[in-house]
């Protein structure tokens, strides 16, 4: 009889035990499960604002583009007015006017450009930081996807 | 105008004798207490002129008031004192119907006149330097304000005239519009401007007031700003010196500027990039090297992938403190990954530099100096290569365009540009990977800056791009012109053997051109830097 009592204590122990570890372990993948959703958020925002910060950059590159077009087409401009004063080695007010026009287009233009090359580098560069900053489960997540 | 009698008649009737007819002129009396000596003379004009009496603003008050009453389209001021010439407005209206764009600001030249009305001088601007740096014309107080005939839109844009400050609204509206609209000189002379002892603009208070204006004008000038205006920094701070202290006596605002003239290279920002190419194994002397320089860069530029350089490197890196910045954009072509860097680069001055060559310990610093004092956009040097031979590169300086084209010493690991060439769209065009034809059109009317030093030292690379280079050129609408030139650079490649279809393949396997050239070439110490220039450079 008092092995029996003995064995019912222990198991009644055991099972007071085992409900306890079962708590501890719901409570542990609860709080695992939240990590994972929290890592799953971050990372769609990351996704996120990598896709708008490429099509920033895609924008910003194609106004690179058009204003590399304008500077060549101004400069074919300029080039010919120019060309045209020296060989009539007079000075033609009209021609001087548009090139005049021609050359603070130009430098309107190049400070418009500059404007854009600093946005690029800006929207190139910090990727490596933004990433840098991010929790070390997420970047691993990041680079596991 | 304000207690203005003495002259305001002669004004108002050179206003009505304007050749054009389309005009409405406006007089404001701004609170003159001459005991209405003022107001008489201008309702004598009765209907002819529209007449406005207000408290004393100011002569910025006044043209405000004008600006806001007006129904023309054009706006053009004279002061009590000054003259129109009879043909001003029908000039300049003319210029404004010809050029088809109504937004730029007109402004002429001038005569002096004294208090009897007689000629005493004629104010001459320098058209044709006008014509090429349009914006010197504010920045060297060329401007005066009643030659001036602006569209009022544009005026009011920027918020009409700057009031509160006396002496300076002008030039503090000029400022403001420079960097939008253009400003086009009219070579001839169109308005009479008076001096007399009573100008308020020769007063203590107007030069107090005149010399902040520019120590401001000064301060705000950005180094890409001031770069467009004269090619550096430190280059516009030294005109502006000059500009201040000997022809508009601002000598708090001169000393400034000769202050920060002073600081600019060692203040100016710099970046180098680094392409570490498809192999990297020298990366870490030239890391080194750009660690060493006596003017460290603010930025390095690494074009290629991480993996590519020793941790040893990386470790060198981090503890540099400079702002690193990576670029991998695989085996692309060298001109393509000089450009992929150049997107990130954020220097005014940039140095390029491959995995495989090194710079010399006061690279920097030397090219620097140079291009900062002589406002230039592009510079290189004379080199060593790795075998201690001296190539005197450097030597090819100055306007070298067109004949740069018939054979160009300029190496990339040598060469420094300004970043306003970037922007101007001159290097590495996307569509040519053709390295040098980035510096034929940097160089193409402007002058190359050489120091005939080996500050840098190569590694000889294969291959060279001659034939394809000609062939760009040839293609090309301004270089394509100068056929002699390119005709020279085909008889080099002939003499090369280079010309040879057959040989051309083997050949690009070779030396750099210009080392090829030296058919004897000559063994020197390192440090020694020598002139000799070999005939293939013209």
């Amino acid at each position: 009889v008092f092995g029996r009592l003995k064995r019912a204590v222990v198991l009644w122990l055991g099972a007071d035990v085992l409900v306890a570890e079962r708590d501890e372990a719901l409570r542990a993948s609860e709080s695992l499960r939240s990590e994972v959703d929290e890592v799953r958020t971050e990372l769609s925002r990351a996704r996120r604002s990598e896709e708008l910060l490429a099509q920033r950059l895609a924008f910003v590159q194609r106004g690179h583009g058009i204003a590399n077009r304008l500077l060549r087409d101004i400069k074919a401009e300029r080039d010919g007015l120019m060309g045209e004063r020296d060989r009539l080695l007079l000075a033609n007010e009209d021609a001087e006017i548009r090139s005049v026009l021609a050359t603070s287009d130009f430098l309107r233009v190049v400070e418009f450009n500059e404007t854009l090359l600093r946005e690029i580098g800006r929207s190139a560069a910090p990727v490596d930081e933004s990433f840098k900053a991010l929790p070390s489960q997420t970047r691993q997540a990041l680079r596991d996807s | 105008v304000r207690n203005g009698a003495n002259f305001l008649a002669q004004a108002i009737a050179s206003a009505l004798d304007q050749s054009y007819q389309d005009i409405e002129i406006i007089v404001v009396n701004d609170g003159s207490e001459d005991g209405g000596a003022t107001e008489s003379i201008a309702r004598g004009f009765g209907d002819r002129i529209t007449y406005i009496s207000q408290e004393n603003k100011g002569v910025a008050g006044a043209l405000n008031t004008v600006l806001r009453l007006m129904t023309g389209v054009y706006f053009s001021w004279l002061s009590h004192d000054d003259l129109f010439e009879p043909e001003k407005t029908a000039v300049q209206v003319s210029i404004l119907d010809r050029s088809a764009r109504g937004r730029i600001v007109l402004f002429s030249d001038f005569s002096w006149i004294d208090e009897t009305g007689a000629v005493t001088g004629v104010e001459k601007l320098d058209h044709a330097k006008i014509v090429c740096h349009p914006r010197r014309s504010f920045y060297d107080g060329l401007i005066n304000g009643c030659t001036v005939l602006v569209a009022r839109e544009v005026l009011m844009e920027g918020g009409g005239i700057e009031e509160g400050f006396p002496h300076t609204q002008d030039y503090r509206t000029w400022w403001r519009l420079i960097r939008r609209t253009p400003f086009v000189h009219v070579p001839r002379p169109l308005i009479r401007s008076r001096q007399h002892s009573r100008q308020g603009s020769h007063s203590c208070a107007a030069l107090e007031e005149s010399d902040d204006f520019w120590c401001n004008v000064l301060r705000e000038t950005s180094d890409f700003e001031s770069s467009v205006v004269d090619g550096s920094h430190e280059r516009f701070l030294r005109r502006s010196s000059d500009f201040l202290r000997f022809r508009s006596m601002n000598h708090r605002a001169a000393a400034l500027a000769l202050q920060m003239a002073e600081n600019a290279p060692e203040t100016v920002s710099v970046s180098v990039i680094l392409d570490l190419g498809p192999n990297a194994a020298g990366a870490t002397a030239s890391i080194e090297s750009v660690l060493a320089q006596t003017r460290q860069p603010q930025q390095l530029v690494l074009v290629g992938s991480r993996n590519s350089i020793t941790p040893a490197a990386h470790a060198t890196l981090e503890k540099s403190g400079l702002e690193i910045a990576w670029r991998d954009v695989g085996d692309a072509a060298p001109a393509a990954r000089l450009r992929a860097g150049l997107f990130v680069a954020s220097g005014v001055y940039i140095a390029f530099l491959f995995a495989s060559d090194t710079f010399e310990r006061g690279k920097i610093a030397a090219q620097i100096a140079i291009m900062s004092v002589w406002g230039g956009l592009i510079s290189h040097t004379s080199y060593a290569t790795n075998h201690g031979i001296v190539v005197p590169a450097g030597s090819f300086a100055g306007k070298v365009y067109p004949e740069i084209l018939g054979g160009s010493p300029v190496e990339a690991s040598t060469v420094m540009v300004h970043r306003l060439l970037w922007a101007s769209g001159c290097l590495f065009a996307e569509n040519c990977e053709i390295m040098g034809a980035s510096w034929i059109d940097a160089i193409a009317g402007r002058g190359l800056i050489g120091l005939d030093r080996p500050l840098s030292r190569l590694t000889p690379r294969a291959p060279s791009e001659a034939a394809r280079l000609i062939e760009w050129a040839r293609a090309h609408p301004r270089h394509g012109l100068h056929r002699l030139d390119i005709w020279r650079g085909e008889q080099r490649l002939e003499r090369d053997g280079r010309g040879d279809p057959s040989l051309r393949s083997v050949l690009d396997g070779s030396s750099r051109p210009f080392e090829a050239a030296l058919l004897h070439p000559v063994e020197l110490p390192s440090t020694t830097a020598t002139k000799f220039a070999p005939c293939s450079v013209g």
